[in-house]
């Protein structure tokens, strides 16, 4: 027992330290982190709904409203790059420093809830519904969770989808972002595909990624959920405009 | 002992991975392209050099029983520093490193030096060290990065070099051109090497062996076994 006490010391000391410099930098970086990532999922919408001209915005982003305006969102939607570094530099820092206004923020929101996963509502300038960018996820991923941004057009069919985060291992569940992988869901819909995993290569199922089974769960299931979920509410949305939040299940 | 000695020892004489043959996952996952050699390099180098600085201020303080322990701790707080660091201010890099930034926690170079330097010299000669050391393993990946990119891609640092009609030579990029690049980056070194002492007259050195007995472990049970022995021959000083 003596002789454990120093042992026991040094090494509470080194991890007490460590974790008081680790939180110092964690609070440096928490707002820029989420600034930056609210940015990528705005960017995911728009990728996702290819094809889709709505004239609303999916900003306020659900969770996250106070970072990003109107100017970000047009550079972002039009993938202009130069104009996004030019407003937010590469990391967003000038945009972090530049005080947000009032004017700038967009309140109206077509995001609806439903279930456990948003759904961001594209509209036309009158209103009517042109598409719809899920946004699912799952915990069942081989590291924990896994994001996922799908573009359904108004007939149910998958019209793009993106990984937007995930912990998977590198060379292997990683492919779940590869176009090849992605390239199995676009274009089909519930009536005509399962949106299963096949290890065997049935047909009208997604294939599943060689020795990343698990991966390719976490990114099909979600999907097949995602997209029941707004076949069941696809009549509640047409009938309301510009309504924060649905009903949840 | 000097400081430039110690610096520059890592660029060649012992460079991490084209000598020593340590730190291969990192050298062989990232190296898809120059830009993701260099900055998987420099993050390894920051974390490199930090992370020697602080062993070698608190070796004195540890008990030897605990210092891998404590070494780990160090190295991960650093690692994980560099991690939020990146992804706050370096996003789109972030996107293409971020998975494999964790894995400089394990990376064999970094608690090798710790253990087999940082923690017997001082805090200047540690900083080179680590300096040299880490732009050591920067300028292999970095090259191992240059000449993959070229040919399996026909760009480097996404600028086009040979015109639109180079077919790409898509091997050089997937993971099996990792293996065939680093054998032939080896077989050079050694090429050079025995040219060198052929010139001064000396016999040729033994070949490398890219074995897994040269991985820091090994090292590290011989050292363990040694410093037990001692520790029956002294009462252990806290």
């Amino acid at each position: 027992m003596k002789q454990l006490f120093p042992l026991a010391f040094a090494l509470t000391a080194i991890a007490a330290i460590a974790a008081f410099g680790l939180a110092m930098v964690f609070q440096v970086t928490e707002e820029p982190i989420r600034a930056a990532e609210t940015l990528k999922r705005v960017q995911a919408v728009d990728s996702v709904l290819k094809g889709v001209v709505y004239e609303n915005s999916p900003v306020p982003f659900p969770g996250d409203e106070s970072f990003i305006n109107t100017q970000m969102v047009n550079a972002a939607k039009a993938n202009d790059q130069e104009k996004l570094t030019e407003i937010c530099g590469d990391s967003m820092i000038a945009f972090l420093e530049s005080p947000v206004t009032d004017e700038a923020k967009i309140t109206a929101s077509d995001w609806y809830k439903f279930g456990d996963y948003w759904y961001f509502v594209a509209r036309d300038s009158s209103g009517a519904v042109l598409g719809y960018a899920a946004r699912v996820f799952s915990d069942q991923g081989y590291s924990g969770y896994v994001e996922t941004f799908v573009g359904i057009d108004i007939s149910g069919k998958v019209i793009g989808m993106q990984v937007t985060d995930h912990r998977e291992t590198p060379g292997l569940g990683s492919k779940i972002n590869d176009p090849d992988f992605k390239e199995q869901f676009i274009g089909n819909s519930l009536e005509t595909h399962e949106f299963e995993v096949t290890k065997t290569g049935e047909p009208n199922r997604i294939n599943a990624i060689a020795g990343a089974t698990i991966s390719t769960r976490a990114v099909t299931n979600p999907i097949r959920i995602g997209l029941q979920l707004i076949e069941k509410h696809k009549d509640e949305i047409a009938n309301s405009k510009a309504v924060t939040e649905g009903e949840g299940q | 002992m000097s400081i430039t000695k110690e610096f520059f020892k890592g660029l060649w004489n012992e460079n991490p991975v084209l000598k020593l043959v340590l730190g291969l996952c990192p050298a062989l996952a990232v190296t898809t392209s120059l830009i993701n050699g260099v900055a998987m390099g420099l993050a390894s180098t920051f974390v490199l050099v930090m992370s020697n600085m602080v062993v070698s201020l608190i070796a004195g303080f540890i008990p030897k029983k605990v210092r891998i322990p404590s070494y780990i701790i160090v190295i991960a707080s650093f690692v994980t520093i560099v991690d939020l660091v990146m992804h706050a201010y370096l996003f789109s890099l972030w996107e293409q490193l971020g998975l494999f930034i964790p894995l400089i926690v394990v990376n064999c170079v970094i608690l090798g030096r710790s253990e087999a330097f940082a923690s017997k010299n001082n805090l200047v000669l540690s900083i080179a060290d680590g300096l040299g050391m880490g732009l050591g393993f920067t300028l292999a990946l970095g090259s191992l990065g240059a000449v993959r990119e070229i040919l399996g891609n026909g760009t480097l640092l996404n600028v086009q070099l040979f015109g639109p009609d180079f077919p790409p030579f898509l091997l050089a990029i997937l993971p099996p051109g990792a293996f065939i690049f680093l054998g032939l980056f080896l077989a050079g070194m050694n090429k050079i090497e025995s040219m060198r002492n052929k010139r001064k007259g000396l016999h040729p050195p033994e070949p490398i062996e890219a074995d897994a007995s040269r991985c820091c472990m090994t090292d590290m049970s011989v050292l363990q076994k040694k410093l037990e022995s001692e520790e029956e021959k002294s009462p252990q000083v806290a």
